[in-house]
């Protein structure tokens, strides 16, 4: 019974996927260039996400609140994060669909520049996407409610699959940069505050 | 046979030739080899079956053989596709085994399916032969599976020809899974249509991968082994980035 079920969805992933990536192909954003990159990033405040992430805060606010306040705040600044990780899956997005399409471009440079984007930005975006999927657990089984355990500590998620989140954001601004330069684009401060 | 079928039956080993002869033309052997090997292996099986369609013991003997050569030349090519898509995450300790583990997954289903659901093979090597083969294809959906997944959630390259190749194994492997199935449950009565659909939708993967490896497609510059962007590099760009800010 189970096998058989196992099987069908098989098939049926089979089927679903060729729906799918022909759906994906028709209505996917054609030929992103640098000039469509920096008007649909979303910033992510770095300084803001570093402080949520900070075992020492979160220390100190463990310290400084009852423990019913600490778990409510917790579960806000848990809320705030996923926001904030949201972004970085969108921004890491925007910047695979650049990539892709500058290191198939003729420019040798810009290409090798545009692989390391690439690599970067799918990091980001794995790194999101398990961070998200782990966050969002904690708050549907409400993790920070439960008093027989210690309250969620966003610190955890400071490195997700072996991926550390923020230096490899950082990483990813770099690397944006360089490639926004080498296309000859000059108003990075609209990238960098965007990103 | 008619000369409809005929056409039908044996269309797909011209164009298999036609993407031999795109392989060998854009050097794509040094790409994908086990791929190459496939479609090398893929063009000699159909002509020695082309040869010999008219002896059925002979027919009988080339067809299996050539079957389980190509099925295990087709486990390889997934690898190498998987290996190729997925460079990306190479680096995170847990995404290597995700191969072997699809690969012993789909082998378990498949073993299992074929203990729960006879065959009708009196056993002995024929067996075997199609087993691995519906192993192999449901390997070819699951990776499908993935690969389309990893698209969506990672924007890979669509236009790639890693992906053409899983796209085209794919959806054949697909179709052909159902027409298997399908053959288990309503048995001899439909065996013509589902030959003929199997037969089709590899002409339409055959197309697929031709149309792949006929487009320039830009070829990745050689990765090291180290991280994207060490410490110092990163440095030298801010630097450089921080330089040109500078009004």
């Amino acid at each position: 019974m189970i096998v058989t079920i196992l099987w069908n969805l098989t098939i049926t992933a089979g089927f679903i996927s060729c729906v799918v990536i022909a759906a994906w192909i028709w209505f996917h954003f054609p030929d992103r260039t640098a000039d469509d990159v920096v008007d649909f990033l979303l910033p992510v405040d770095l300084e803001k996400v570093e402080t949520l992430l900070d075992a020492t805060t979160e220390n100190h606010l463990r310290c400084d609140l009852s423990r019913r306040d600490f778990r409510k705040m917790q579960r806000k600044r848990i809320h705030l994060y996923v926001a904030f990780v949201h972004r970085m899956a969108h921004n890491a997005a925007v910047l695979i669909d650049w990539a892709n399409r500058e290191a198939e471009g003729g420019d040798e440079q810009a290409a090798m520049l545009a692989h390391e984007l690439q690599q970067i930005a799918v990091e980001v975006r794995l790194y999101s996407l398990l961070t998200m999927m782990k966050l969002r657990l904690w708050l549907l089984i409400r993790l920070d409610s439960w008093q027989v355990l210690p309250a969620p500590s966003l610190y955890e998620v400071r490195e997700v699959g072996g991926i550390l989140g923020l230096e490899s954001y950082d990483r990813l601004k770099t690397a944006a940069s360089f490639l926004f330069m080498e296309m000859g684009k000059r108003n990075f401060d609209e990238l960098l505050h965007n990103l | 046979m008619s000369s409809l079928n005929f056409i039908l039956w044996w269309g797909e080993l011209p164009l298999q030739a036609a993407l031999l002869y795109v392989l060998v033309r854009k050097r794509s052997f040094r790409t994908f080899p086990w791929f190459f090997a496939y479609t090398l292996f893929a063009v000699a099986g159909g002509v020695s079956r082309f040869l010999v369609r008219n002896h059925h013991s002979a027919y009988f003997g080339v067809y299996w053989s050539t079957q389980a050569v190509s099925s295990l030349l087709g486990i390889a090519v997934m690898y190498e596709v998987f290996r190729s898509v997925f460079r990306n995450f190479s680096r995170l300790w847990w995404f290597p085994p995700i191969f072997p583990l699809t690969a012993v997954l789909c082998l378990a289903l498949t073993i299992s399916r074929n203990l729960s659901v006879p065959t009708g093979l009196q056993g002995g090597a024929i067996a075997w032969i199609v087993g691995t083969e519906l192993g192999l294809r449901l390997l070819q959906v699951a990776m499908f599976a993935l690969l389309v997944t990893m698209v969506l959630l990672f924007g890979l390259r669509w236009r790639q020809q890693a992906f053409g190749i899983c796209a085209g194994y794919g959806l054949h492997a697909t179709v052909a899974l159902l027409t298997t199935t399908k053959f288990y449950e309503f048995g001899t009565k439909f065996k013509f249509l589902w030959g003929l659909v199997s037969i089709i939708t590899y002409s339409i993967a055959v197309l697929i991968w031709l149309w792949y490896f006929s487009v320039p497609v830009k070829t990745e510059p050689a990765r090291a082994e180290q991280p994207p962007l060490s410490a110092q590099e990163m440095g030298r760009y801010k630097e450089m980035v921080r330089r040109a800010r500078r009004p």
